[in-house]
């Protein structure tokens, strides 16, 4: 197998550069900026492409910080609260080895893992914001996030090792050097579009908002209010854009393009990535998770399967430098 | 609601403008009542009537942004909020979209203190603690809070914690019972499941007032897992018509018809077509003729949209069939409507006006899709519910103050 020495070499991580504090909160500042983006560009599509709607984040989080954060009777307080601080924290964590300007802030050997591993959390934090408030809805939303796990989180991890196998490296630094003559998007369409689809699904929106559904109140977020719902709304925005992110690294060749900056080129990708999916997202009705398991089990898992196979195949043909 | 860039609070954590429309039937100003102990503050309730409902709207809003949107806190930045955000309508453009049914939007705040004090202060205290527990939210039904709080309850702790509560794992036992209490509610009980399984169950209520649902109908039910059983549909008091419906029957058909696919679309999870929906019948109660024909055209679209949408058909269809249901009631046998799918697009079908045999959609009464419920999961159920056209019931008792 051909060996692109990418794995080898310890790259330059964004903390030893900077030192740790510096780029924390470079991490942090990117997390809000993609997710104040994402949020203004779903929402715009939401309202029908209205332009002023995209002030509506910001009056939305206004309003949420200065509004009475309710109470159920009897919820489980510690869980609840530590399922809601989690869903941003893990955003923020995910994007940690997302390498936005060619450096990541950790570097892990195996940051695909990392990646998994954060949006695998969430699966607890998701069904913890369900089950706290002691609520009806909301536990049947939680309810409905598992049963959604199940059917994206194989698909998922089949996707992103799919880029990983191409690239002969876990690296997120690594697969973006590999993509220097042909992104991967090109070979691995079905790992990309799997992608999106479950990074739509672990935030549970758009078509796949059934945890948080019209027909159950709203679900999981049902019960929140003021500063709870602002932290898990933000979380969610972060996260999608997180998973942009992400997908420029592993199927667009991350910074890479002619005349402007790495990071340009870089965010341009990524908000193009995140329009694609907005209005694609916004404009498809929900696809109920007890149907969606099956196609996910009986269509998904065979056609990422199958696109790894392939993938393997061309790197044993020596396809990837 | 849609032109302010509004949106529906699909829960009263989400809201903070309660709007009711006329005077409400007694079952329904409860049923806001309620609604209202449960939102957060800063938080208003504004009742709108017939007179300048625009300018209501701003009152509304600016009321948010007063120090009396707070009840107990003292006042910072609440200036800030005065863009009120979101208002959340419970049926507004959704459902008759008039004067004299109550439609429950919910925002924020109030200046309206006066009304709210009798209920804020009783309400609020034992209300708001009891808050959203349960289906309440949407669910309130007259009934009894107690009753549905408990519910949420229930439904997690003996399920999870305490197997060996009451009954619980004794599988003879027929009927429910109760397991202990908790916070002073009872705990759900047991009951066979529609597998024969001993499961623990929750009595839950939806409506009258709901996002996406015939306001003033109420489903009472026990819930196991999220499946319904012992399902009861009713009427609990009916709605009027508004002015817009006041009108020929034929428009008022076709206005009763896009306000079924908006709430059907808003179910389904399709916020998109709903929008559209609500846009259509906002265009088509208008009073100008070019604004009518363009809402028929947009209504023609939206009804296209839906009826061809493969995802939607693969989502949604197969349930709710009400053909060789083995609990149909007889009076039913002559009218089978298929399933959820087919009665959508059955809507469409009226709506676009391609087919000439269609005519119309026979409304229903909650005993003719009473049995479709009994065993589904909630989101079928809600689907199902979503997918008929209700006859109005027979407007009520407490009708409210007759209109001009």
């Amino acid at each position: 197998m051909p060996d692109p020495g990418v794995s080898g070499a310890e790259p330059l991580s964004l903390a030893a550069a900077w030192g740790l504090v510096p780029a924390v909160l470079a991490v942090v500042a990117a997390a809000l900026v993609l997710g104040t983006v994402f949020a203004i560009v779903d929402n715009v599509a939401i309202n029908g492409a209205r332009v002023r709607s995209a002030a509506e984040p910001f009056r939305t989080s206004l309003r949420w910080l200065i509004q009475q954060r309710r109470t159920t009777l009897s919820p489980d307080r510690l869980l609840w609260r530590a399922g809601i601080v989690a869903v941003p924290v893990l955003a923020v964590l995910s994007l940690a080895v997302v390498p936005i300007g060619g450096r990541t802030l950790l570097t892990t050997s195996a940051d695909l893992v990392w990646f998994n591993a954060m949006e695998a959390l969430l699966w607890a934090a998701v069904w913890l914001v369900g089950w706290g408030p002691n609520a009806v809805h909301a536990l049947v939303g939680g309810y409905r996030f598992l049963a959604q796990g199940l059917a994206y989180e194989l698909p998922l991890m089949f996707a992103l090792i799919t880029a990983g196998l191409g690239a002969d490296s876990l690296r997120t630094t690594g697969i973006v050097a590999a993509q220097e003559n042909l992104w991967f998007v090109v070979t691995m369409p079905v790992a990309f579009v799997v992608f999106l689809a479950s990074a739509a699904a672990f935030t549970f929106w758009g078509p796949f908002a059934a945890p948080a559904g019209a027909d159950i109140a709203s679900g999981v977020i049902s019960e929140l209010s003021g500063v709870d719902r602002l932290v898990v709304q933000a979380g969610r925005a972060v996260f999608l854009g997180a998973a942009a992110a992400m997908a420029v690294a592993l199927f667009l060749g991350g910074g890479a393009g002619p005349w402007l900056g790495e990071p340009v080129w870089y965010l341009l990708k990524t908000f193009a990535v995140m329009a694609a999916v907005a209005a694609v997202g916004r404009r498809v009705p929900l696809l109920r998770p007890d149907r969606f398991v099956e196609f996910a089990w009986m269509v998904l898992v065979p056609a990422t399967l199958l696109q790894t196979l392939m993938v393997g195949l061309l790197v044993i043909w020596g396809f990837y430098p | 609601m849609d032109s302010r860039g509004w949106a529906r609070a699909l829960s009263p954590a989400e809201a903070g403008l309660l709007l009711t429309i006329g005077t409400l039937p007694a079952p329904l100003s409860e049923a806001a009542d309620l609604l209202w102990s449960q939102m957060p503050q800063p938080r208003h309730r504004q009742a709108i009537d017939e007179t300048g409902v625009g300018g209501q709207l701003d009152a509304a809003v600016a009321a948010l942004s007063t120090p009396s949107a707070y009840e107990h806190h003292v006042v910072g930045p609440a200036a800030q909020l005065s863009q009120g955000s979101e208002a959340s309508h419970r049926s507004d453009g959704g459902h008759h979209g008039g004067m004299h049914d109550h439609e429950e939007n919910e925002e924020d705040a109030d200046p309206a203190h006066e009304l709210n004090h009798d209920h804020q202060n009783p309400v609020q205290h034992t209300g708001h603690d009891m808050g959203g527990h349960g289906m309440d939210h949407d669910g309130h039904a007259t009934d009894e809070h107690d009753g549905h709080d408990a519910g949420g309850h229930e439904m997690d702790h003996s399920d999870h914690e305490m197997g060996g509560h009451g009954g619980h794992d004794m599988g003879g036992h027929a009927h429910m019972h109760h397991g202990g209490e908790v916070a002073g509610l009872a705990m759900a009980g047991t009951a066979p499941d529609r597998d024969g399984l001993q499961l623990d169950e929750l009595k839950v209520a939806l409506g009258p007032v709901l996002a996406g649902w015939p306001t003033g109908l109420v489903l009472k039910a026990s819930m196991q897992g999220d499946v319904l059983t012992n399902v009861s549909l009713s009427w609990i008091c009916g709605v009027e018509d508004d002015h817009h419906l006041r009108q020929d029957s034929r428009h008022r058909s076709t206005l009763l018809l896009v306000d079924a696919l908006a709430q059907f679309a808003l179910v389904a999870g399709w916020p998109h077509a709903a929008r559209q929906a609500r846009h259509a019948r906002a265009a088509l109660s208008s009073d100008d003729p070019d604004e009518r024909r363009r809402g028929r055209r947009r209504a023609r679209a939206v009804a296209q949209t839906i009826r061809r949408s493969p995802l939607l058909a693969w989502s949604v269809g197969g349930l709710g069939d009400d053909r060789g249901h083995a609990e149909e009631p007889d009076t039913r046998q002559a009218c089978r409507t298929g399933d959820v799918l087919e009665r959508v697009r059955a809507l469409c079908t009226v709506v676009i006006g391609d087919d000439p045999s269609m005519e119309t959609v026979p409304g229903v009464g909650p005993e003719d899709v009473e049995f479709l419920l009994e065993g589904a999961e909630l989101a079928a159920a809600r689907l199902i519910v979503a997918s008929f056209m209700f006859e109005t019931a027979p407007t009520v008792v407490h009708s409210g103050a007759g209109h001009a």
